[in-house]
């Protein structure tokens, strides 16, 4: 069955998506606790009969079944529907497991506004949310709003009390981190048009509100591909000086792909790369070993995920015209997913130095299934091990090289993650380790 | 042997390998009497019959004399067999006698003992673990040359036609050669050491490519000389047979070489299937199919993704399979009769190579069904179940690598209705799967599955065939590898 062996190769879905439900849900339709019961069991059923450890990880998922359950006919709206389950897929303690409302998600063109954009960038720094940057021309470039304003709270939700509740419930800096910069970002991300209120303190310690209007996002967007939604694609390319390139993209989808090889075979051959993949929360996970062969003349192997009846490894396979120089990867705590899969899989077989700060371990190939109640439940199917056996899910990403910016560095428009990134790639082109060979491999 | 013949799956080796093996018995001896089927009837022709008997006979002298090798009733060897670094070692225990009956006792590393047996009748082959099946005639026939310990004596009618050459110049040492030709035209090349008599290299031509068999470590064992060391080399396969002991005339209980009698009953029960399955089904009509190409979707019920499908297949094993899917675009995966290819949008360019490949090619066989037996030598009954409203049997199949899965029969139809098996995902993935086919429709006398549902965990993939056309014209080039 080769032609089947292809498409079992893109059941890993790296994504990490976090969704929130539009203010006005639709009100329950007749047939509402035939569709409740049926989208209870459904999500239930998919989780016991796919998830990736038989065991669930020691949960007693038939238990966890029975505890939710109970509460289920008090549930009156697809609302506390979708609590619910979350609340249940949280009992297993993993990412990857999430309900994303269909009024949330892009399937058509004409849905397109369901995703806005207010052009306000946000990062995790020095334990505190905070504008990283402001796209130029959006609306919220001529608002009182400068990167390295700490954001205290969006529209009613006090970012705090949110990171304490992370804190006290275990979550690790990096975690926190990627919880609170998807939260603010979704709402950041609102339907077109949606007003959102942003409280910030700035570097004088002066708090102040500005309110943001999300507009459209007139980039490129990825196809959908089954249940799994299109989403806004952006990738940059810069040519730094010193003959070195940076690539920066959004997410791990299709329409980057053309970009990301041609800015690969463009790298000069005594140049340098930097694959900047902080706050790029995934996407579909075989791009991680598909994007590593540019940058390879050898096989090896970034991973493997593990099922519950198989695995199937991220073999990188060398591409002709790779770019065989020095790379440095950038990551932080928004880096999840695929980012994590690939950074970890370059990092281990010594192809790219990580720059940055560590990656939040959200690491789950998933896929995506539509609900009765027409919502999407993202389950995760595998787990992810590094060729020497260490597994990403809640462990993350240790760059080799820690670098962590300051909310100095944001407002005076410094990088100091790129700038350590850029220092070593220079230095390593004029002092390059010597190659099993002896001949740089950049030379080949 | 015939154990390695098949893992190696390559008929050139099993040649190569039935060299070895006489061998590993005793080396064939070419009577001193015997006279060439086509003997030029000159002096010089003569003279060189006359050289080669001189050869043998002095060969067969250092083997100990021909009257030692007539009195052998019994054979029993141990050895071991190393197939090179980082593959594991095989005890091997062989059991012969001169009538004929064998038993070959392989240590399979991970599924323990496999018996390769002849009683006399049958010629059959277990393992406790991956099942029993009958031995083909070709197994069978390799199997008896490799234990026949009195080839000496009959050398004669194996090889009519004998030539002896120049001298050649092995590792130092000058060797006496001579070419045999067999009944069927095979030649061999045997090379004997002028100062000890003894044959101790081998050479045969097998395609492009020559085979050669080393013989060293000469012992005396009740007065015939056995190589306790062989090195055979084929290509880039390296086999190691090193003799542990050797005893002759050690009676044999018949019971070791039979064919357990509760065997039997499955055994009928198995081939009847696999014989109905393949009159039922249409296979013989798959001689006639020379090109076949398919169109369908493939559906990945778990995600909703929908992937419109051809894919071209030509004989003997060309195929291409071309797969579009939104949001993931372009796949393929190919086999130009050499090279296993695949390529996409997303991953760019790879070949394939090893288990992946071998399902590439197994895959793209069009005669595949044809040749289930042949593949899998070892079988299992399982029990028959009820599947709603139809009943199945089941087979386990099995190579010596292992289980191929366990395939279901609908005991009406005789079709092929679910295979429980694995599937290579990728360059190094594997998963188990289950797949079901139905909506089997005739197409040129050949039933083929309209509808294959793949589950597993983590998926369910339906393909729906929309069509099938056979015996179109494709071009070769239709399967060349893609690298952009």
């Amino acid at each position: 069955m080769p032609k089947i062996g292809a498409l079992l190769l893109l059941l890993g879905v790296g994504l990490l998506r976090a969704e929130e439900a539009p203010a006005a849900a639709p009100p329950p339709a007749d047939d509402w606790v035939d569709k409740r019961e049926k989208t209870f069991a459904t999500v239930w059923e998919t989780v016991n009969e796919s998830y990736y450890d038989a065991t669930f990880g020691g949960v007693d998922w038939l238990a966890v079944r029975e505890k939710y359950h109970g509460d289920l006919a008090a549930v009156a709206d697809n609302d506390g529907l979708r609590r619910l389950l979350q609340r249940m897929l949280g009992e297993l303690r993993r990412t990857h497991f999430a309900i994303m409302p269909r009024e949330a998600a892009v399937f058509t063109p004409g849905e397109r506004v369901r995703i806005g954009t207010t052009g306000v960038e946000v990062a995790y720094v020095e334990n505190v949310v905070a504008i990283a940057g402001i796209k130029a021309g959006s609306a919220a470039a001529h608002l009182d709003l400068h990167p390295g304003d700490t954001i205290r709270r969006i529209d009613d939700r006090d970012i705090g009390v949110m990171g304490d509740y992370l804190k006290q419930a275990g979550c690790s800096p990096a975690r926190c981190g990627l919880y609170l910069t998807q939260f603010i970002s979704s709402r950041l991300r609102s339907a077109v048009g949606t007003k959102v209120t942003l409280t910030v303190r700035g570097l004088d310690g002066a708090e102040r509100s500005v309110e943001l209007t999300c507009e459209a996002n007139e980039g490129p967007w990825s196809e959908p591909m089954g249940d799994f939604p299109s989403m806004p694609v952006e990738c940059t390319v810069r040519h730094l000086p010193d003959r070195i390139d940076y690539l920066h993209f959004n997410i791990f989808a299709r329409p980057i792909m053309k970009e990301v090889k041609s800015t690969l075979k463009s790298v000069p051959v005594d140049g340098a790369l930097v694959i900047d993949l902080r706050g790029n929360p995934g996407g579909i996970s075989i791009m991680a070993s598909g994007i590593s062969g540019w940058l390879s003349d050898h096989v090896f192997s970034m991973g493997t995920m593990h099922m519950r009846q198989g695995h199937i490894g991220y073999t990188v396979s060398p591409q002709t015209s790779a770019f065989l120089g020095p790379v440095a990867v950038l990551i932080d705590s928004g880096s999840a997913s695929t980012s994590e899969i690939m950074a970890a899989g370059l990092q281990e077989s010594g192809r790219a130095r990580i720059f940055g700060e560590a990656s939040p371990g959200a690491a789950l190939p998933s896929q995506m299934k539509t609900l009765p109640t027409g919502d999407l439940l993202q389950y995760a199917v595998a787990d992810v091990q590094t060729p020497k056996g260490v597994l990403i899910e809640g462990r993350g990403v240790t760059p080799d090289q820690a670098v962590k910016p300051s909310l100095a560095d944001l407002a005076a428009g410094r990088d100091p993650v790129l700038d350590a990134a850029q220092q070593w790639l220079e230095a390593v082109r004029r002092h390059p380790a010597p190659s099993p060979t002896g001949q740089p491999r950049n030379q080949k | 042997m015939t154990l390695g013949m098949k893992w190696s799956r390559s008929g050139a080796r099993v040649r190569l390998l039935v060299v070895a093996l006489l061998a590993l018995g005793l080396s064939p001896r070419v009577l001193s009497v015997e006279t060439p089927v086509a003997a030029p009837p000159v002096d010089a022709a003569a003279d060189e019959q006359a050289q080669i008997r001189d050869i043998v006979n002095r060969w067969l002298d250092a083997l100990g004399g021909d009257w030692r090798i007539e009195r052998l009733r019994f054979a029993d060897y141990h050895s071991v067999i190393s197939f090179g670094p980082g593959l594991p070692a095989i005890d091997t225990y062989v059991r012969a006698t001169a009538d004929g009956a064998y038993r070959y006792d392989y240590e399979l590393p991970k599924f323990g003992r496999l018996t390769q047996a002849f009683d006399g009748q049958n010629a059959w082959q277990q393992n406790a673990e991956l099942g029993f099946g009958l031995l083909s005639p070709a197994e069978h026939a390799q199997n008896l040359g490799g234990v026949d310990f009195r080839a000496p004596i009959k050398v004669g009618a194996y090889f009519p036609v004998r030539k002896l050459l120049p001298d050649a110049t092995i590792n130092g040492r000058r060797l006496r050669v001579i070419e045999l030709t067999d009944r069927q035209g095979g030649q061999t090349k045997w090379f004997f050491d002028p100062t000890t008599g003894l044959r101790v290299h081998i050479e045969a031509n097998i395609g492009p490519d020559v085979a050669t068999v080393d013989f060293s470590d000469f012992r005396r064992v009740q007065g015939i000389q056995e190589p306790f060391h062989t090195v055979r080399h084929f290509g880039q396969q390296v086999v190691d047979v090193k003799m542990l002991s050797v005893l002759y005339n050690e009676p044999a209980d018949p019971v070791l070489f039979a064919l357990p009698a509760a065997w039997i009953d499955d055994t009928n029960e198995v081939q009847r299937v696999l014989n109905n399955y393949l009159r039922l089904s249409g296979a013989a009509n798959l001689d006639r199919v020379q090109t076949r190409f398919t169109k369908g979707v493939l559906e990945n019920a778990a995600t909703g993704l929908k992937t419109a499908t051809v894919t071209y297949q030509k004989r003997p094993n060309l195929f291409l399979n071309k797969q579009e899917a939104p949001g993931i675009g372009q796949t393929m995966q190919g086999f130009d009769g050499k090279t296993g290819w695949a390529w996409s949008e997303l991953e760019g360019y790879r070949t394939m190579a090893g288990a992946e490949l071998q399902q590439m090619i197994g895959g793209a066989d069009l005669a595949g069904p044809l040749r289930l037996q042949a593949v899998c030598p070892l079988r299992k009954l399982l029990e028959e179940t009820q599947d709603g409203d139809r009943r199945l049997v089941g087979i386990a199949l099995a190579t010596f690598q292992g289980p191929a899965g366990n395939f279901y029969f609908d005991t009406k139809t005789f079709y092929l209705v679910r295979a429980e098996t694995f599937v290579q995902a990728g360059p190094s993935g594997q998963l188990k799967i289950v797949a079901d086919f139905s909506d089997f429709r005739d197409v040129d006398g050949i039933m083929l599955p309209f509808v294959t549902t793949i589950t597993n965990p983590a998926m369910r993939i339906v393909e729906r065939v929309e069509s099938v056309q056979q015996n179109v014209p494709l071009d070769d080039a239709v399967f060349v590898p893609r690298k952009e």
